[in-house]
């Protein structure tokens, strides 16, 4: 067998082996390489009044769940209960009424009310930059 | 004047090579470019090009690192491509070659009548076999399974066509002799004959590969699972995914054919080198 036959063969193992490896644990590479977040619940602040049973006023959402763009400010929530599929994240802005140490008190509005569901869970850690709509991987629920 | 014609020739040469060679080059420079580059040279209301840049304006190896790191899908049909296409050349060169044996060497009855057949199925394009082919493979319960694509394929009339040409060139006196010396038929096909026609195996091993590597009718009408898909139906759904990701996909899919050529690159015969009137 010549050189250069020689050659092909030991490009070609190679190729094969490192594609075979890349797919077998594609997997777990692909968990690394997500965005490892932590996740909490919001205390949402209610009362009751004549006309509404359960008015949800405010919110309290940690610090470091709140990322600021530009002009706005927003928070990354995923949904608790994802199927057995990588959950994705998505963002929803908020209007902040007032903050302590830890906490920002947050408005009750539309965006939040709707993002915010019984399942929901904020993110307040996250390892990389997050977008909306990007796939993540939870290393802590609280 | 002779060398004017020289010159002449080789720009024609050069040009019709670059023509060839465009579609290849633009594929490699196209899986370095940054998804939105791709797109800014795209009319998506005309369908056409708006320009075409060789030169990124930024190199990125991220479309590959997609391909490999982040989306498992495209490995996954690349491997379904090589579960496909690695029996069915395996397949096709020991069927091919032992079938052509008996028909260049060996004399039964209707032997040649029988190839004729062969040489009609060779003329009949694959569209017109697909719904028989459908047919037997759902009464055979093979149909959704890798063995509906590998098995048409592997009984093919191509490959007995080809080697049966390069079979009939070996001389039959070194077979009467071997029979002498008391060797069996599968003694003389693996003494005698398979070192002979090593060019005709090593250009059926191509083109066979060739063949099913790119192969999209079969797995598509025989498939059901879209999981099964191999990488030359992910290629042609180009619609669903970005064109930089279709574009490192193109380069992973072209290295298996690649590197079988250039194995096998001096070894290759053209049939038409030796031809014989049938």
């Amino acid at each position: 067998m010549t050189r250069r036959k020689k050659n092909v063969i030991k490009i070609a193992v190679i190729f094969f082996v490192a594609l075979g490896l890349l797919t077998y644990f594609s997997d777990e590479i692909d968990r690394m390489l997500l965005p490892q977040i932590k996740t909490c619940e919001p205390v949402v602040d209610y009362y009751n009044n004549d006309h509404w049973k359960y008015y949800i006023d405010e919110c309290y959402i940690p610090k470091s769940a709140v990322v600021f763009d530009d002009d706005s400010a927003v928070v990354y929530a995923v949904n608790e209960y994802y199927d057995g599929e990588t959950p994705t994240v998505y963002s929803i802005e908020i209007d902040i009424r007032d903050s302590d140490e830890l906490y920002y008190t947050v408005e009750m509005n539309d965006s939040l009310m709707s993002g915010l569901t019984a399942t929901t869970q904020l993110v307040y850690h996250t390892s990389k930059p997050l977008s909306d709509g990007e796939r993540v991987f939870i290393t802590e629920e609280n | 004047m002779k060398k004017v014609k020289t010159v002449f020739k080789y720009i024609f040469l050069i040009i019709l090579t670059l023509l060839f060679l465009f579609p290849l080059i633009y594929m490699l420079i196209g899986s370095l470019m940054p998804n939105e580059e791709i797109v800014s040279m795209l009319d998506f209301s005309k369908e056409t090009y708006k320009s075409i840049k060789l030169i990124p304006d930024a190199f990125t190896l991220d479309q590959f690192y997609q391909v490999f790191f982040r989306r498992a899908q495209y490995l996954l049909k690349f491997w379904n491509s090589v579960i496909i296409t690695f029996p069915t050349v395996i397949g096709q060169v020991v069927v091919s070659s032992l079938a052509a044996f008996a028909f260049a060497k060996l004399r039964f009855p209707f032997r040649d009548k029988l190839f004729f057949v062969y040489i009609v199925l060779l003329i009949l394009p694959l569209q017109v076999t697909l719904v028989p082919n459908y047919i037997v493979l759902d009464n055979l319960k093979l149909l959704n399974s890798f063995l509906s694509v590998i098995l048409p394929g592997t009984f093919s009339a191509f490959g007995i066509c080809l080697l049966r040409q390069c079979i009939k060139y070996i001389p039959d006196a070194s077979i009467e002799a071997a029979r002498i010396d008391g060797a069996s038929y599968f003694r003389i096909f693996t003494g005698i004959i398979l070192p002979q026609i090593r060019g005709g195996l090593i250009t059926l091993t191509l083109l066979c590969f060739i063949d099913s590597w790119n192969a999209v009718e079969q797995p598509l009408i025989y498939f059901s699972d879209r999981s099964m898909y191999p990488l030359s139906i992910g290629l042609a759904d180009i619609g669903n995914s970005d064109y930089g990701i279709i574009f490192a996909c193109g380069v992973m899919f072209m290295i298996p054919p690649l590197l079988i050529y250039l194995y096998g690159e001096r070894d290759i015969e053209s049939p038409f080198t030796t031809s014989d009137k049938l």
